[in-house]
């Protein structure tokens, strides 16, 4: 029996362990101690930072120190244009975002249902999603210019492989015997498809879309960077050539809180949709 | 992911030819259609696929392959490497050590959440143009996924088999080798797929930003100076480049966690 039992244990947990790595939330199963070590490396490397950069043990002219940053970082947040730069990149991002998940739903279910249409897509699907999606920068630049158009097309054909992928693998993750009862009591469309395969669905869709999410914004980012959109990515570039240090520390700082603020909402999302999922009711218990 | 692509392997040995025939159709006849199509064209940004592919050869068979292949390949290879090692090294040390963990914990989220191009400026600054940079660039962009995942993938070990480890007296270096990092074995390889992705991603930035030479460079480049075709064909070449680079990566995860295909056939939990 407790051999077994040790067999069967690890068995729910092990086979996830891959998909959970992208759901990552227990990372910090945040006691007060864990937060204060956390705060206090924080402010451990700050204060490092600040010593160093005074100290001049960077390369001249590379790295100012973090008060400074910081400052301008408080600064920036008062100053409307900032605000306009995040929401180009954001807004660009989201509408991205959401077209992906209109064009990714029907296909999903298409090629996770229908066969033929599974082999026939495979090879183009194995093609396009490894392509990276910079690489289409030029060329989008080439028939659009720098315009919004071209961010939202770039953002649509380089993440739309993460929510795409993640929903065919959750079509077809759908529990066969719960199918098969669907069918032996028949319940209709509408009642299969909301008590069976959304909720199946449901948590391949949000892992996918979150990645997507990030996606989108590197995509975004790095097209305003490159290809001159407007942006926090230009914000930073233009910082940077103008010799604006603190400034462009600053905005690299911003996109970072960016992504971590889409991280944060999509946790918030998840433990309400997915609270009988077992990835989030054993972090409930832990 | 590798459930379905077992499958689908076993499914093609029954099959054959059909679905040989079934997955060929239509890449093969969008290539038609694209061909047909663009024949006539003289539209200055469609160039014929006639055009593009005998640039293409010309550029990239020719001396473009040392000039610009073979160093893009080199410099992602160097940064992909140095990022693997490093967050699979420094993974395990903050994984096996809970205050380590905790301390690391928001400076590792803040960097990882930071979308990698950002860190070009800074790149630039500290490293100026050239191959150091473009490495660097991909060691600290890439190495989060690999990162996380082997912290998760070593913090998720079963207590039963830590408490194995100490009645057996497994040496330290025995229980990383034989326990830890089999463990861990499948985490850490989805989070080297994802850095694999992110440095061809970072290889191809850095070197629009800052190289004079490399495929990156290249295509900016001709982009730049209105060269729509040698664009195309680039930007083909990149695709090609990123569409071989996860095959052969997905090829060496199979081998090396070869084993665990089996494990989960015998223990059953693979439904």
């Amino acid at each position: 029996m407790t051999t077994t039992q040790f067999r069967e244990l690890p068995a729910p947990t092990r086979p996830r362990a891959p998909r959970r790595s992208a759901g990552r939330t227990s990372f910090a199963a945040g006691s007060l101690g864990k937060g204060v070590l956390g705060a206090g490396t924080v402010l451990a490397v700050l204060a490092a930072w600040e010593v160093l950069a005074r100290a001049g043990a960077f390369p001249p002219g590379s790295i100012p120190p973090a008060s400074a940053v910081l400052a301008e970082f408080v600064r920036q947040l008062g100053v409307p244009l900032f605000w306009a730069a995040v929401w180009n990149t954001v807004s660009v991002a989201l509408l991205g975002l959401l077209l992906i998940a209109v064009i990714a739903a029907p296909l999903a279910l298409l090629i996770g249902l229908v066969r033929p249409v599974q082999e026939s897509t495979w090879f183009l699907m194995e093609f396009l999603k490894p392509i990276p999606p910079v690489a289409l920068i030029p060329l989008g630049l080439l028939l659009w210019g720098p315009s919004p158009g071209m961010k939202l097309f770039l953002i649509v054909m380089g993440a739309i492989w993460p929510l795409l992928t993640q929903l065919i693998y959750g079509i077809k993750e759908i529990n066969g015997v719960g199918a098969d009862m669907a069918r032996s009591y028949r319940l209709g469309w509408w009642l299969t498809t909301s008590r069976l395969v959304f909720p199946s669905v449901l948590p391949f869709a949000l892992t996918g879309l979150r990645i997507s999410a990030s996606i989108a914004i590197v995509i975004a980012v790095v097209t305003e960077m490159i290809g001159g959109a407007a942006g926090l990515g230009q914000n930073i570039v233009v910082a940077q050539s103008a010799g604006a240090l603190a400034e462009m520390y600053a905005l690299v700082i911003a996109a970072g809180l960016l992504g971590l603020l889409i991280n944060a909402a999509f946790r918030a999302v998840q433990k309400p949709l997915l609270f009988w999922h077992p990835s989030v009711r054993q972090e409930g218990n832990l | 992911m590798s459930t379905p692509g077992t499958t689908r392997r076993s499914t093609e040995r029954g099959a054959g030819t059909r679905l040989f025939l079934l997955r060929a159709w239509l890449p093969a006849g969008l290539l038609a259609a694209w061909w047909l199509a663009s024949a006539a064209s003289t539209s200055l940004y469609f160039p014929p696929l006639q055009t593009i592919l005998e640039t293409l050869r010309q550029d990239w068979l020719g001396p473009g392959f040392a000039e610009h292949l073979l160093p893009s390949i080199g410099k992602f290879l160097a940064g992909f490497l140095i990022a693997s090692l490093a967050g699979i090294g420094l993974g395990l040390i903050i994984g096996m050590y809970p205050a380590l963990r905790a301390a690391a914990e928001p400076i590792i989220q803040f960097l990882r959440s930071l979308p990698p191009p950002v860190l070009l400026p800074l790149g630039l600054l500290l490293f100026g143009i050239g191959p150091s940079m473009n490495i660097a660039i991909i060691v600290f962009g890439a190495v989060w996924p690999t990162l996380l995942n082997t912290i998760d993938g070593v913090r998720s070990l079963d207590p039963q088999l830590t408490e194995m480890t100490r009645s057996y007296r497994l040496t330290r270096a025995q229980k990383i080798r034989y326990v830890i990092l089999p463990n861990a074995g499948p985490q850490i390889f989805a989070g080297l797929r994802t850095t694999l992705q992110m440095s061809i991603i970072l290889i191809v930035v850095s070197e629009m930003v800052a190289s004079t030479n490399g495929i990156g460079y290249y295509v900016l480049n001709s982009q730049q100076t209105f060269a729509v075709p040698q664009t195309w064909a680039g930007t083909l070449v990149l695709g090609l480049l990123g569409y071989l680079a996860n095959l052969i990566f997905i090829r060496l995860e199979r081998y090396v966690l070869r084993w665990q295909a089996g494990l989960l056939a015998t223990t059953g939990s693979g439904a």
